[in-house]
C-alpha cells in the first residue's frame, strides 16, 4: 500500500522488520521479492508518484572535477537522478545485458580490479533479473537471437565480439505501482527522507532511521533490517552524514571513493564494406518471441582474451550506421576522406569497396580511483542534511584503454577485410557547410585538434561509491552486501559494484537486489 | 543496374567473387572525382581508388616521414610496380596488408587505424 509521510503524526515512530530507503529498480526488486517471501516491507520514498521540484532539489550538489555533459555545456549530474517513486527509471533507455566473467575477473596490472563474488554467484540471479525486467529470455548472444530474426554480426571472433542488448519496457514506477498499491506485505511511505542513520552505542546497529518531510515533519523507523537503495550518489550520502564519526561504515575513509562512470561518446568512425541494411542488428530492431515483442541491440566488445592479454579496461561499441554513398558523412577537414578510405579498401580487401560508414559510439569502464568521490559540503539542503559534492576524476588508463580498444576493432575490421576504423579521440567538430541531417549528425573531423587529452563525456551510471569487498580495508559492503562493521545495515544498487564492468549496470543491480533479497529472508527466518 | 558505389551488377559479382579489382581494372570500380567537380560535395560518389591512394599516401608520408627509409616496412613491395599501377600493388599485398592486422603491425593516420603494409604502397603512389 501506498501512505504519505506528511500525514503521519509529528514524531510519530514506526515499527519496520525490514526498512528499504529508495524506491527505484533495487529497492522496488527487494521489497517485491521479500514480501514474496512473507515479509513485511518499509519502503521510504522521498519523492511521490510524479515529479516534483522541490523533492528533486534535495539532490542538488556541487560539482568538482571532470565536468559532465559536453566540455563546453556540461549540466549537473543530478539532472541524471530523479527523485519520485520509481527513481531513475523513470527516464531510463532500458538497456539490460549481463556483466561478463571477465568483468568481475582480476586482472594483472590493474589496481582494484575483480570482484571477490564469484561469477557464477551472481549469474544464477540473472534469470529472476530478467523477469523483474520484463525481458523474454535471458540469453544475450547473438547466436540466440539470429534465430530470430536479429541480423548477423559484423564481427564475432577472439579479438571483438558481438553481444545483444536487450531493451527493457519496465519503468519501475508505473510497472509495479499497482502491485504494490494492492500489496499487504508492502508499505511505500511517499515524500518520507532519510536524513540520518542513529546506531546504537558500539556503533555496529542502527537503531533508528531518522525521517524528515519538506513540510517540516519527523518521524522515526526502528529497523529490524536497513536497505540503502538510494543510487551511487545517495547512498553514500547518508552513510557519511549519519554520525559524529565520519559516517557510517567509513573506519577506513573508503565510503563515496572510487566513484566510477561509463565513459559514453563519439570517439570514432568505420567504413565497412557491407550495406548498410546488412548492419541491422546494430539498430534497434522489434522482434516477437513467443508471442511477444522485444526490441534487441547488438554491440561489439572486446573479445575477453583480449582484456586479459592487454590488461584493458572494458570497452564497448555501439554503431550507428549510414550509406556511405548518402549526404550525411561526416566531413574531414583534412587529408584522405571516409570515401577515400573506402575506395582503398576495395582494392586492399576481397571484400570489395566500403558500403557504409558507422559512428562508433563508445561505452567504456573507468578505472577505480580512489580521488574519484562523493563527500560532504558543510551546506544543508532544506531538509537540514549536509549537502553531497561530486569530485568525478579520470585516469591516464581510461583514455589509454580507449585508445587502445578503437585500435583493436580497427585491427579486426582490417583482418577480415571488411573496413577501416579512424579514431576521432576530441577531434569532432561542428560541420560547417550546414549539410549532415542524417544519422551521423552534423559533425566533421578535425586533425588538427588535439587529442591527447579528448573529453570522456559520462553515460548516467553511478558506480562503486560503496563497493563491494570480503576485505573491510577494501570495500565498504561485504559480499551479502552487509556494511562491515554492522550487523543490520545492507546496501543495494550499483553502488556495491566492485568494478564498472562495461555493461549498463540496471540488470545487474537487479541481480543483486534479488540476491540480497534471498539473503534477508535467510536472515529473517 | 548499378549499386551505390557505381558498379554494375556483373562487376560486383565478379569482385565479391574474389575475381580481383585487378582483373576488372580497378578505375572502374568507383566513379571518378571528376564526377564531382567541386570536390566537396559531401554527397559525392566514391572516389577513384588511385587518387584515394594518393590523398592517403600524402597523409601518411606527413604522419610518418621516415617510413619509406624502413627495409622492413618497403621490403616486397617494388617501386616501380607502384609507379605503374598502384592499385594493382595494392591489391598484390592483401594476405601481407590482412596480416599485419591480424599482427598488430598498425601505424596511425590521422587517426585511422592502417596495416603498415597499405601505408608503405599508399607512401610510394604519393611520392611518385
Amino acid at each position: 500500500m501506498f501512505r504519505d509521510a506528511r500525514s503521519l503524526a509529528d514524531g510519530e515512530r514506526l515499527r519496520a522488520p525490514v526498512c528499504v530507503i529508495g524506491a527505484g529498480a533495487a529497492g522496488i526488486t527487494l521489497a517485491r521479492d521479500l514480501a514474496d517471501r512473507g515479509h513485511d516491507v518499509l519502503v521510504l520514498e522521498s519523492g511521490g508518484l510524479e515529479y516534483e521540484d522541490e523533492v528533486q532539489a534535495l539532490h542538488e550538489m556541487e560539482m568538482t572535477g571532470r565536468p559532465f555533459g559536453p566540455a563546453d555545456d556540461p549540466y549537473p549530474v543530478t539532472t541524471t537522478r530523479l527523485r519520485y517513486f520509481g527513481g531513475t527509471t523513470n527516464h531510463w533507455a532500458g538497456y539490460c545485458r549481463p556483466l561478463r566473467p571477465v568483468d568481475l575477473e582480476t586482472r594483472p596490472g590493474l589496481a582494484r580490479s575483480g570482484w571477490d563474488l564469484p561469477y557464477d554467484e551472481l549469474a544464477r540471479w540473472y534469470p529472476r533479473a530478467t523477469e523483474v525486467l520484463g525481458l523474454p529470455s535471458d540469453r544475450f548472444d547473438p547466436e540466440h537471437w539470429a534465430e530470430h530474426g536479429h541480423g548477423p554480426p559484423l564481427l564475432h571472433d577472439d579479438l571483438v565480439e558481438t553481444v545483444v542488448f536487450q531493451l527493457s519496457p519496465v519503468n519501475f514506477g508505473t510497472w509495479y505501482r499497482d502491485e504494490l498499491d494492492r500489496s499487504e506485505r508492502v508499505t511505500v511511505l511517499l515524500h518520507a527522507n532519510a536524513t540520518a542513520l542513529r546506531t546504537d552505542e558500539s556503533g555496529q546497529r542502527v537503531t533508528e532511521v531518522e525521517v524528515r518531510t519538506l513540510e517540516g515533519g519527523r518521524a522515526v523507523v526502528e529497523p529490524g533490517l536497513v536497505v540503502l537503495a538510494m543510487g551511487g550518489l545517495e547512498n553514500p550520502r547518508l552513510l557519511l552524514a549519519s554520525n559524529e564519526r565520519g559516517g557510517i561504515g567509513n573506519d577506513h575513509d573508503l565510503v563515496g571513493r572510487y566513484f566510477c562512470e561509463h565513459f559514453q561518446h563519439t570517439l570514432g568512425f568505420a567504413v565497412v564494406a557491407r550495406p548498410p541494411e546488412a548492419l541491422r542488428a546494430y539498430h534497434r530492431q522489434t522482434l516477437a518471441v513467443d508471442g511477444a515483442d522485444v526490441t534487441v541491440q547488438s554491440a561489439l566488445v572486446l573479445s575477453d582474451d583480449v582484456v586479459r592479454r592487454e590488461g584493458l579496461l572494458g570497452l564497448e561499441v555501439q554503431l550507428a550506421v549510414a550509406d556511405l554513398a548518402g549526404d550525411d558523412v561526416p566531413a574531414t577537414l583534412d587529408g584522405p576522406t571516409m570515401r577515400d578510405l573506402g575506395a582503398v579498401l576495395g582494392a586492399a580487401s576481397r571484400e570489395g569497396p566500403a558500403r557504409a560508414v558507422v559512428l562508433c559510439q563508445v561505452f567504456a569502464e573507468q578505472e577505480l580511483n580512489p580521488d574519484s568521490r562523493v563527500h560532504l559540503t558543510d551546506e544543508v539542503d532544506a531538509l537540514g542534511m549536509r549537502k553531497a559534492a561530486l569530485h568525478w576524476a579520470h585516469t591516464d588508463l581510461d583514455r589509454r584503454s580507449i585508445e587502445a580498444g578503437l585500435a583493436v576493432v580497427g585491427r579486426a575490421l582490417g583482418r577480415r577485410g571488411l573496413g577501416r576504423l579512424q579514431r576521432t579521440l576530441g577531434n569532432l567538430v561542428p560541420r560547417e557547410d550546414g549539410a549532415g541531417e542524417g544519422p551521423l549528425g552534423r559533425i566533421a573531423i578535425d586533425p588538427a585538434r588535439a587529442t591527447a587529452d579528448f573529453h570522456l563525456a559520462h553515460g548516467n551510471h553511478h558506480m562503486c561509491t560503496t563497493r563491494m569487498a570480503a576485505d573491510p580495508t577494501q570495500g565498504v559492503v561485504d559480499l551479502d552486501l552487509r556494511v562491515h562493521g554492522t550487523t543490520n545495515l545492507y546496501v543495494a544498487g550499483s553502488s556495491t559494484f566492485a568494478t564498472p564492468g562495461v555493461a549498463a549496470p540496471t540488470i545487474t543491480l537487479v541481480a543483486l537486489a534479488a540476491r540480497l533479497a534471498e539473503h534477508l529472508h535467510r536472515e529473517l527466518s | 543496374m548499378t549499386d551505390d558505389a557505381g558498379l554494375t551488377r556483373r562487376q560486383a559479382l565478379a569482385l565479391l567473387a574474389g575475381g580481383g579489382v585487378a582483373a576488372l581494372g580497378v578505375g572502374a570500380l568507383v566513379r571518378s572525382r571528376d564526377d564531382d567537380p567541386t570536390g566537396d560535395d559531401p554527397a559525392a560518389p566514391p572516389v577513384d581508388a588511385a587518387d584515394a591512394l594518393v590523398a592517403l599516401g600524402a597523409a601518411v608520408l606527413a604522419a610518418h616521414p621516415t617510413l619509406l627509409a624502413d627495409p622492413v616496412a618497403i621490403d616486397g613491395i617494388d617501386p616501380a610496380e607502384v609507379q605503374a599501377d598502384p592499385v594493382a600493388a595494392l591489391v598484390a599485398a592483401r594476405d601481407r596488408i590482412e596480416a599485419d592486422y591480424a599482427d598488430g603491425t598498425v601505424l596511425d593516420v590521422q587517426g585511422w587505424v592502417l596495416s603498415r603494409t597499405e601505408c608503405a604502397v599508399a607512401a610510394l603512389a604519393a611520392r611518385t
